[in-house]
C-alpha cells in the first residue's frame, strides 16, 4: 500500500515538474519571439524572409546599389576615407621654423601616457571597437617612422602595472563616469593619470639613454576623454585627485613635467592634442622652446595613419579649428551657467507618488550668454574694445582681473590652422540674387609656397548693430561665418577660383521682442575673407578705418572685404520661410522670463559689464512651470468618433506598392485607411532599435542604429538576412565580425571644413547601411559646442551654427544617395550631458534660432527625412512635446515631412508618449518594451482601446504615420521589395530547440498525467 | 507545538519553504520595480505570487485540517506553474535593460543600474527556486503516516 502511495506521489511530482517546465518554456519561447530580431543578429540566424512572388527582375528591385562589390572593398573604403578625414581634419596650430614636417623615416620618441593609450573616440555612442584600433605607434611605424621601442616598453610596463593595480592606480588614464540617471550629485570628476618621470625610472633606470638614438623629435601626446552622459567640470570639483591643474582642461603637473623633460632632452618637441574639447595650452603657444602643436581630436580606428601623413609631410595640413581655444577655458559667458543646478523647490514638483526624479524635472540651465558663444563672444568683445563700445574694456570676464584684452584671452581662434605652404586669397566679384536671396562671392586662391596643399576660403559677415537692435534686444556678433569652400590640392604657383554661395536667410537676425520675426537692419554690411574669424574681423575693422592705433592687435586688409548698404529696415522679406510659412515666435516659453518676468538679463554688447551673465541659482519653479515640468498636459478624450480617422479598412494595398512615392501621392490615404490603431500604438511606443512591421499593409521591420562615428553595437553580418541582396553578408564572410564605427570623431570631420569630403562620408554611411541592412542612422550630432566642458563635443562638429548647418546637410544628402535616412540629433539644445534627461534649458528665441536651430536647419529644412529629439526640455517642456519647436518650426517653417523619434526613453513619466504624439513625434525610443502599458502604469493610456475615443490624438497618429511610411517608402528599406512581397517565418535552430523542448515537456506532462491516473486506479483496485 | 512539527513530513516543510522564498522574491521584485532606476512596478507579478502563495496556504490548512486527500493533488500543480510564470514575467521586464547594462556601454559606470539588475537577477533566481521547491514538494507527502 505504501509503495502504491509512493507511486502516486512520484507521478504527481513528475507531472508538476513537466507541466511547470512546459509553461516555463512556453513563456521563454514567447519572449524569444518578441526578441527574435535581436536573437537573429546575435546568433547569426534568420527567422523571417521576404518572398516576392511575381516574376520580376530581382536586381531591379534593389534600387539603391552599393558602390562596392564585397566587404573587402567596403572596409578598404572605410580605412581610406578615415585616413583622409584625419589628414584634412588635423589642425596645425604652431610650427616654429618649419619644425614640421619630419622626414618620413625620422627616428622619434613618443612621450606621455596618451601616446601609448590614446583616446580613439567617445565613450558609449561613438566608441570605436578596440580590436580594430590602429595605435599611434602602429600607425607611425606603418608610415615609416622609427619609433623609440624603449619608451614603448616603459609605457607598456606602466600600463600593465596599472591594469594589475586596478582603476584606482595613479597611471591609468581616467574615463568619464557616465550615467543616465538624474541627481543632485551628477558631477563628474576625472583622473588624468599621467605618470611622473620617477615612474619611468622605476621601470627602466636607463630609459633616457635611448633618446640619443631616437632624437629627430620628441612627440608628446596629451589628451582628454569624451563621453555621452558625461561632462567636465571646472575647478577642483572636476578633478578626481589633485594633479596640479587649475581646470581639468588645463595641463597637470605630470603633463608639464613630461613636456619639460622633452624640451630638456630633444631639440625638436611636438605636441599632439588628443582631445575633442579645447584645452588650455597658451603656455605652450608662448613657449619658444616648444616647436609645433597639432590638434588631432579623436581619430577613431584609423585616424592616426592620417596624423602620420601630416607629420611626415605626405599631406600639408589643411584643418581648421572648429572651436576657439581660450587661454582660460572658464572665461566665456556660457560657463557662468553650467552643470548641476537644481530648482530651489524641487519637492514642489512632486505629485502623488511621483517625485521630481520621476519627472526628471529637478534641474535647469539658463543660457544667459545669448548669442555670444565661442568666437562670437571673444571676437565681438574685441571689436567693441577697438571701437570703444559697450564697456568692453571692463575687467568682467577677464582671466587675470585686468582690463579685458583679446590677446590675453584667446590662444587660437575659430577657423585657425596653419599649413606647410602659403596661400594668397583675393576677393573677387560679389553678386546678389534677389530671387532666391543668395549672394555669390568669388575668391581666387593661389598657392604661393613651395609644397602642394589645400586652402579653405572662409567667408564671414558683419551686420550693423543699430539703435533699433539696442532698443529691442537684438544682438549682433561682430563677425559670423557665412560659408566656406575648400580648394583642391593646389601645386606651388597654382590658382583656383572658388565660389562661395551665401544664403541670406542666415545673415538676418531674429528679433524676438518686437518684430517677432527675422529682420534685416538698415546700415552697412560687410563680407570678409580671412585666415580665421579674427583675421576676417580685422579685415572688416580695417575697412572701417581702424588700425593698431585703435587697439587692434594687427592691421587688417580692407581689400579682403566687401561692403554694401541696406537702405531700409526690412522685416518682411525674411518673415516667410522657404516653404512660404510665416515665421514668428514659437519659443517664447523657452525664455525663463516668460514664466518669471525680468529674471534673466541676457548678455548684450551694449554693456558687457552690466549684462555679464549672473550665475542663476535657486530659481523657484512657479505653478505654470510645474505643470509643464510634470509633462501631463494633454488629457485623453473619450467617446469621440474616430472611425473616419482609423477606418481600418482593407483596400488591398501594401507599403511596397508606394515604393518611392511622393508625400502628396493620393494613394497614401488608401494605405493609411488600412492601418489599425492596435498596430500603430505598438510601433509608436517601441522604436528603440527598429520600426516594427505593420501587418495590415505588409510593411516589414526596419532597423535603426546609432551613431555619429559609424554604425555601432552590431557587426557587419549581424542584421544581414536577405540572401538575394547584392549586399548580403553571410556569417562566413571574413569580415562578418567587423564593426563599422571606425571613423574619426565628428569634431575632426568638422575641422576638415570640406563639404565634399563630408558628403563622401555620407555616401559611405549609405553604402554601409546597405551592407548592414539598417536604413536609419541616429547621426550626425548637430548640437553646438556651447563650451569645452560638454564632454560630448566629439559627436558634434563645432561651436558654429553655419559650419554645423553646411556639413550636416552635406552628410545627410550624401547618405540619402544610398537610401540611408540619417537622423540628426539631438533637436535641440542638448547643451550639457549632466542631468540632460529632463534638464530645463532656458534661452531667448534669438539664441535658439541663430544657434542650434540654424545648425539643424540645413539638414532638415526642405529635403530632410529624419531627426532625433533631445532628452532635455525646451524651457520647462519636454523637447518632444514642445509644440512651437516641433510643429511650429520643424514641421511648419521647415516643411519637414520625414520621420522623427525621441532619444532613448529615460523616465516614462517624463518622456510621455501622449504629449509626444500630439505635438509632433512619430515615435518614441522605448527601451523597456511593453512594461509601461499595464494597469496603473505610466503609459497605461496608450492602447488602441483607450485612444479610440480621442479624435485629436488619433488624427496626430495618422498624420505621423503618413510621415513615417513616406520616409520608409523612400529609403533603402524598400530594397528588394515589390508590391507582391510578403514575409514568411523560417525555422531557426533556437526556434526548433524551443519548440522541441515544449513538445517534449507536453508529451512528458501527458505521460506523467496518465501515469498518475493509472497509479490512482491501481491503488483503488488494491484498496477494493 | 513541538509535537505538531514532529508530525509534519518533508512536503510540509517544502511548502513552507516555497512560500517564504516566493515572498522574498516578491519583496525583491517590489523593491526592484520601485527602485529609482526601474521605477516600473506593476501588479502582474504580485498577482501571480499572491495566488500561488494563497493556494499553498489554503492547501496547508486543508491538509492539516482534513488530512491528505486525493482531490487536494490539484493544489500541487498550481503554485510551481505560477512561480514559473512570475519568473518569466520578471525576465520579460528586465531583458532589455539586461542587454543595455551588460551588452553595451550605455550604463557603464552606473552603479545604480548594475545594482538594480543584480537585484532583479536575484529576484528571478528566487522565483525559480520557489518553483523548484514547490514541485519537489509534490513528490513528498505533507504529513507523516
Amino acid at each position: 500500500m505504501k509503495n502504491k502511495k509512493k507511486g502516486i506521489q512520484r507521478w504527481r511530482g513528475l507531472f508538476c515538474v513537466f507541466a511547470s517546465m512546459l509553461v516555463l518554456f512556453s513563456g521563454l519561447s514567447s519572449l524569444a519571439e518578441d526578441w527574435k530580431s535581436t536573437l537573429d543578429s546575435r546568433l547569426g540566424t534568420v527567422s523571417s524572409k521576404v518572398i516576392t512572388t511575381e516574376s520580376e527582375n530581382t536586381e531591379d528591385l534593389y534600387s539603391y546599389k552599393s558602390d562596392y562589390s564585397n566587404t573587402d572593398e567596403l572596409l578598404d573604403a572605410h580605412m581610406d576615407l578615415a585616413e583622409r578625414i584625419q589628414e584634412e581634419g588635423s589642425v596645425l596650430l604652431k610650427n616654429i621654423d618649419n619644425a614640421l614636417p619630419l622626414n618620413v623615416d625620422a627616428k622619434v620618441t613618443l612621450l606621455g601616457m596618451r601616446s601609448y593609450e590614446p583616446v580613439y573616440g567617445g565613450q558609449i555612442g561613438s566608441d570605436p571597437v578596440e580590436s580594430q584600433n590602429v595605435s599611434i605607434i602602429e600607425a607611425f611605424r606603418e608610415k615609416g617612422f622609427d619609433v623609440n621601442p624603449v619608451l614603448e616598453r616603459v609605457y607598456y610596463q606602466l600600463s600593465k602595472v596599472a591594469a594589475e593595480q586596478g582603476d584606482g592606480f595613479a597611471y591609468v588614464p581616467g574615463e568619464l563616469r557616465t550615467t543616465f540617471s538624474v541627481s543632485n550629485d551628477n558631477i563628474t570628476s576625472l583622473k588624468i593619470g599621467e605618470p611622473p618621470i620617477s615612474a619611468y625610472e622605476s621601470i627602466n633606470a636607463e630609459y633616457a639613454d635611448s633618446f640619443s638614438e631616437y632624437s629627430d623629435a620628441a612627440i608628446v601626446v596629451v589628451g582628454r576623454p569624451s563621453s555621452e552622459s558625461g561632462d567636465f567640470f571646472p575647478g577642483t570639483v572636476g578633478m578626481a585627485e589633485d594633479e596640479g591643474a587649475t581646470n581639468i582642461l588645463g595641463l597637470t603637473t605630470n603633463e608639464r613635467e613630461i613636456i619639460a623633460h622633452a624640451k630638456d632632452n630633444f631639440d625638436k618637441v611636438i605636441l599632439l592634442i588628443n582631445s575633442s574639447s579645447a584645452m588650455e595650452i597658451d603656455e605652450l603657444k608662448q613657449d619658444d622652446e616648444f616647436d609645433a602643436i597639432i590638434w588631432v581630436g579623436q581619430p577613431g580606428n584609423y585616424g592616426f595613419l592620417g596624423v602620420a601623413d601630416v607629420l611626415n609631410g605626405t599631406v600639408s595640413p589643411s584643418g581648421l579649428l572648429t572651436d576657439i581655444y581660450a587661454v582660460n577655458s572658464t572665461s566665456s559667458p556660457a560657463l557662468q551657467n553650467f552643470g548641476v543646478i537644481p530648482y530651489s523647490n524641487q519637492e514642489a514638483i512632486n505629485s502623488g507618488n511621483l517625485t521630481y526624479i520621476d519627472y526628471r524635472a529637478g534641474w535647469y540651465l539658463v543660457e544667459a550668454e545669448s548669442i555670444y558663444t565661442g568666437y562670437k563672444y571673444y571676437e565681438t568683445r574685441y571689436a567693441d574694445v577697438v571701437n570703444g563700445d559697450g564697456n568692453a574694456l571692463s575687467s568682467i570676464g577677464s582671466s587675470n582681473n585686468n582690463a579685458w584684452n583679446y590677446s590675453e584671452e584667446v590662444s587660437y581662434t575659430f577657423g585657425y590652422g596653419l599649413s606647410y605652404t602659403t596661400f594668397n586669397q583675393t576677393l573677387g566679384q560679389v553678386n546678389f540674387n534677389d530671387e532666391d536671396h543668395t549672394a555669390t562671392i568669388k575668391v581666387t586662391v593661389e598657392n604661393t609656397g613651395s609644397v602642394a596643399g589645400k586652402s579653405v576660403v572662409q567667408l564671414y559677415a558683419q551686420t550693423p548693430y543699430t539703435e533699433y537692435d539696442k532698443q529691442n534686444l537684438v544682438e549682433k556678433a561682430a563677425v559670423q561665418l557665412m560659408g566656406f569652400e575648400k580648394t583642391k590640392e593646389l601645386q606651388p604657383g597654382e590658382s583656383e577660383e572658388i565660389t562661395v554661395v551665401v544664403d541670406l536667410q542666415y545673415l538676418v537676425s531674429y528679433d524676438y521682442t518686437t518684430a517677432k520675426t527675422y529682420i534685416m537692419d538698415d546700415g552697412d554690411y560687410y563680407f570678409a575673407i580671412g585666415d580665421n574669424a579674427h583675421d576676417a574681423l580685422n579685415n572688416i575693422l580695417s575697412a572701417q578705418g581702424k588700425s593698431t592705433s585703435d587697439g587692434m592687435d594687427v592691421d587688417g586688409d580692407a581689400s579682403k572685404t566687401y561692403q554694401w548698404h541696406q537702405d531700409t529696415f526690412d522685416q518682411e522679406t525674411y518673415s516667410l520661410s522657404k516653404a512660404g510659412v510665416e515665421i514668428t515666435n514659437q519659443l517664447d516659453s523657452a525664455d525663463l522670463n516668460y514664466y518669471l518676468p525680468d529674471t534673466v538679463t541676457y548678455l548684450s554688447r551694449q554693456d558687457w559689464e552690466g549684462t555679464w551673465p549672473k550665475n542663476y541659482l535657486d530659481i523657484e519653479a512657479n505653478e505654470e512651470m510645474i505643470t509643464q515640468l510634470r509633462n501631463d498636459t494633454y488629457t485623453i478624450q473619450t467617446g469621440q468618433d474616430t472611425s473616419a480617422i482609423f477606418p481600418e479598412r482593407d483596400n488591398g494595398m501594401t507599403l511596397s506598392a508606394l515604393k518611392g512615392a511622393s508625400y502628396d501621392d493620393e494613394l497614401w490615404s488608401f494605405l493609411l485607411d488600412q492601418v489599425s490603431l492596435e498596430e500603430l500604438t505598438y510601433v509608436i511606443r517601441n522604436a528603440s532599435e527598429k520600426i516594427y512591421e505593420i501587418p495590415s499593409i505588409s510593411s516589414f521591420a526596419v532597423w535603426e542604429a546609432d551613431g555619429p562615428g559609424g554604425f555601432i553595437r552590431f557587426r557587419l553580418a549581424d542584421r544581414s538576412t536577405d540572401e538575394n541582396s547584392p549586399t548580403f553578408v553571410s556569417q562566413d564572410d571574413k569580415n562578418a565580425k567587423y564593426t563599422l564605427v571606425d571613423m574619426p570623431m565628428q569634431c575632426v570631420v568638422g575641422a576638415t571644413f570640406n563639404k565634399e569630403l563630408v558628403y563622401e562620408q555620407g555616401v559611405l554611411f549609405g553604402n554601409d547601411s546597405l551592407w548592414v541592412d539598417t536604413s536609419f542612422m541616429w547621426a550626425p550630432g548637430l548640437n553646438l559646442h556651447r563650451s569645452p566642458y560638454n564632454a560630448r563635443n566629439h559627436e558634434y562638429y563645432s561651436e558654429d551654427s553655419m559650419l554645423t548647418n553646411i556639413l550636416g546637410e552635406a552628410v545627410v544628402q550624401g547618405a540619402y544617395t544610398k537610401g540611408l535616412i540619417m537622423s540628426p540629433k539631438h533637436l535641440a539644445f542638448n547643451d550639457q550631458e549632466s542631468n540632460r534627461s529632463g534638464l530645463s534649458v532656458y534661452m531667448n528665441e534669438q539664441k535658439a534660432r541663430e544657434g542650434e536651430l540654424r545648425g539643424f536647419q540645413g539638414a532638415l529644412a526642405g529635403d530632410g527625412l529624419g531627426f532625433m529629439t533631445a532628452y532635455n526640455r525646451v524651457g520647462a517642456t519636454f523637447a518632444n512635446a514642445h509644440e512651437g519647436l516641433m510643429k511650429g518650426i520643424v514641421r511648419g517653417e521647415w516643411d519637414f515631412k520625414g520621420y522623427n523619434v525621441s532619444d532613448w526613453v529615460n523616465g516614462e513619466h517624463y518622456m510621455t508618449v501622449k504629449e509626444s504624439v500630439v505635438y509632433g513625434a512619430v515615435s518614441v525610443m522605448d527601451a523597456r518594451g511593453e512594461e509601461w502599458i499595464g494597469p496603473g502604469d505610466a503609459w497605461e493610456y496608450f492602447t488602441a482601446d483607450t485612444l479610440r475615443g480621442d479624435a485629436t490624438i488619433t488624427a496626430a497618429m495618422r498624420e505621423n504615420t503618413h510621415y513615417l511610411l513616406y520616409t520608409i517608402a523612400n529609403s533603402n528599406a524598400m530594397n528588394g521589395l515589390s508590391s507582391s512581397s510578403y514575409v514568411v517565418d523560417l525555422m531557426t535552430w533556437w526556434r526548433a530547440s524551443l519548440n522541441g523542448i515544449q513538445i517534449a515537456f507536453a508529451v512528458l506532462s501527458l505521460a506523467s498525467l496518465v501515469g498518475y491516473i493509472l497509479a490512482i486506479w491501481k491503488s483503488k483496485k488494491v484498496e477494493g | 507545538m513541538k509535537e505538531f512539527f514532529k508530525n509534519q513530513s518533508t512536503g510540509f516543510y517544502l511548502s513552507i519553504a516555497s512560500i517564504i522564498i516566493a515572498l522574498i522574491a516578491l519583496l525583491i521584485y517590489t523593491l526592484n520595480g520601485k527602485s529609482t532606476y526601474y521605477n516600473d512596478y506593476n501588479s502582474t507579478i504580485l498577482n501571480y505570487t499572491l495566488i500561488a502563495v494563497g493556494v499553498e496556504i489554503v492547501f496547508l490548512v486543508l491538509v492539516l485540517t482534513i488530512g491528505e486527500k486525493r482531490w487536494l493533488d490539484i493544489f500541487y500543480v498550481v503554485p510551481p506553474i505560477l512561480f514559473g510564470i512570475a519568473a518569466v514575467t520578471f525576465i520579460s521586464f528586465r531583458v532589455q535593460s539586461a542587454g543595455i547594462i551588460l551588452g553595451s556601454e550605455l550604463e557603464k559606470g552606473n552603479v545604480a543600474a548594475s545594482n538594480a539588475l543584480m537585484q532583479a537577477f536575484i529576484g528571478i533566481g528566487l522565483y525559480f527556486l520557489a518553483m523548484i521547491t514547490s514541485f519537489v514538494k509534490s513528490f513528498k507527502a505533507q504529513l507523516k503516516q
